[in-house]
């Protein structure tokens, strides 16, 4: 096993373990909050992005399909380790033609503040790599 | 006892206008956007209510392509034909306005309840009942078609009340109507599946002995209960999810999906004919799309879905298939972003007590 193959492998197995400690943290929060949540303003919807952008104050993914004319879910980079670690799944689901499940809540249009309009946008509570 | 009694009330009103509901009537969808309106002086005399019954239905705006337009009082009628002809879609009647929620249906030419000049003795209690879709055209001599009561044995009408009675409106019957559910036990339906038999559905009634509460509560639409508004009342241009990794190694097996099935959606009734296609070339009628890609390349992947009203819905995705090295590249250039983004979470996952 030459130098390149070590490091590459090293790098592989690094990643994986990054990206299985943010899902598990998403997951976490998820657990966490279910039980308080208010049932009627959580929607789920599977996500298979086709963009994902960064811009002034936040990031954003957009999904194939929309939901309700929703096809852009975001996150404010004002919390900047939430923001790091949706946009690490995003780009990964992204590169690696992976599905993602985005949990948001249709009725909350506040991500206007950011840039995420009203009609074809919402904040991602959480999200998760399929 | 008082509940009780209500809830009898309600059940048996219901069976009047032989209204069923969260599987599909069979009886038709609405068109977009669906006007609503209040009868009588609902607008003046109970402001807060009709508001809250608005704020309630707008859950199912916000879970898939359906459009309520509010208009306000429910107008005069412009009759045709000899006929009353009342204007917006559905046209809501509730308890102390100027209108009587009760009795016959006012309208001439009014068809509901045995029909004008020929009353059946129906529609004599203060039981909630809605129309079907395909009912808006024989019944529009009618002043209202979704009769809605106020719980008054309750503090607040029940979020889920008003969900269901919109659900009937909507194309939706009783989920406890299935011959699949377990509480209280089978029922007789056995077509018109659009998910799995859930009990947390708006369309249930209320079975305290199984611990149901349906549309006794104020939990709202459940999971189901979107997907089902999503099928029957799809995205503009009716696209067509296709689910599952899109990347692969050659040799690597594909299993797609369509996204309804993902998400729960009974194939058996929902889909009538399935077609996938790989650069333009029909691969499979089979529901999932199960392929091994087995040399390097760009496979444009198209399915096309037929649902039970016949309509089509169409979606297409890239799959990239790469070799072994390829793929440890892209992996090697994720690792390369990711550690760097990272940086930050680490902090927060430790500092979170995760780890």
């Amino acid at each position: 096993m030459n130098h390149s193959h070590i490091v590459r492998t090293a790098v592989v197995f690094g990643l994986l373990a990054v990206l299985a400690a943010a899902v598990r943290v998403e997951a976490q929060n998820l657990s966490g909050n279910l039980s308080s949540v208010d049932a009627p303003n959580l929607n789920t919807t599977i996500c298979t992005p086709i963009v994902v952008g960064e811009f002034n104050n936040r990031i954003h993914v957009r999904c194939s399909v929309p939901v309700s004319g929703i096809v852009y879910f975001a996150v404010a980079t004002s919390d900047a380790n939430r923001a790091a670690r949706h946009l690490a799944l995003w780009s990964t689901a992204l590169v690696t033609g992976r599905d993602l499940r985005i949990y948001y809540d249709p009725a909350n249009t506040s991500g206007v503040s950011i840039g995420c309009g009203a009609s074809d946008c919402r904040l991602a509570d959480w999200s998760e790599l399929l | 006892m008082k509940r009780l009694l209500f809830g009898l009330l309600f059940g048996a009103l219901l069976a009047v206008p032989s209204a069923h509901a969260g599987l599909y009537w069979n009886q038709g969808v609405r068109s977009t956007p669906i006007t609503v309106c209040f009868v009588g002086n609902a607008l003046t005399a109970r402001p807060d209510r009709v508001a809250q019954i608005l704020d309630y239905i707008n859950g199912y705006g916000l879970a898939a392509n359906i459009q309520f337009q509010f208009i306000g009082t429910c107008p005069a009628s412009v009759p045709q034909g000899g006929m009353d002809w009342f204007g917006g879609d559905i046209r809501v009647v509730i308890p102390a306005i100027d209108v009587s929620g009760t009795g016959m249906v006012p309208g001439l030419g009014c068809p509901m309840f045995g029909g004008a000049g020929a009353y059946n003795g129906g529609n004599d209690g203060w039981g909630s009942w809605s129309n079907a879709p395909d009912d808006l055209l024989p019944n529009r001599p009618c002043r209202y078609n979704l009769k809605l009561g106020d719980d008054p044995w309750n503090d607040t009408p029940y979020r889920n009340h008003a969900l269901h009675e919109f659900g009937h409106a909507l194309g939706l019957s009783h989920e406890h109507a299935r011959a699949d559910a377990t509480c209280p036990g089978p029922g007789g339906v056995s077509f018109g599946y659009l998910t799995p038999y859930d009990t947390q559905s708006v369309m249930h009634y209320q079975f305290l002995s199984c611990g149901v509460d349906g549309n006794y509560a104020n939990t709202g639409l459940s999971v189901w209960d979107r997907l089902s508004a999503r099928i029957l009342y799809p995205e503009v241009g009716r696209p067509a999810q296709i689910v599952g990794k899109k990347t692969l190694v050659s040799g690597e097996t594909a299993n797609l999906r369509f996204g309804w099935r993902v998400e729960g959606a009974y194939m058996p009734f929902v889909a009538t004919a399935m077609e996938w296609r790989v650069d333009g070339v029909v691969v499979s009628t089979a529901i999932d799309l199960v392929r091994v890609f087995a040399s390097p390349g760009n496979f444009n992947v198209a399915l096309k879905v037929t649902d039970f009203l016949g309509r089509q819905h169409n979606g297409s995705a890239l799959v990239r298939v790469i070799s072994p090295a390829q793929m440890a590249g892209v992996y090697g250039t994720l690792a390369t972003i990711n550690s760097k983004l990272m940086w930050h979470a680490d902090y927060a996952i430790f500092a979170n007590g995760f780890e």
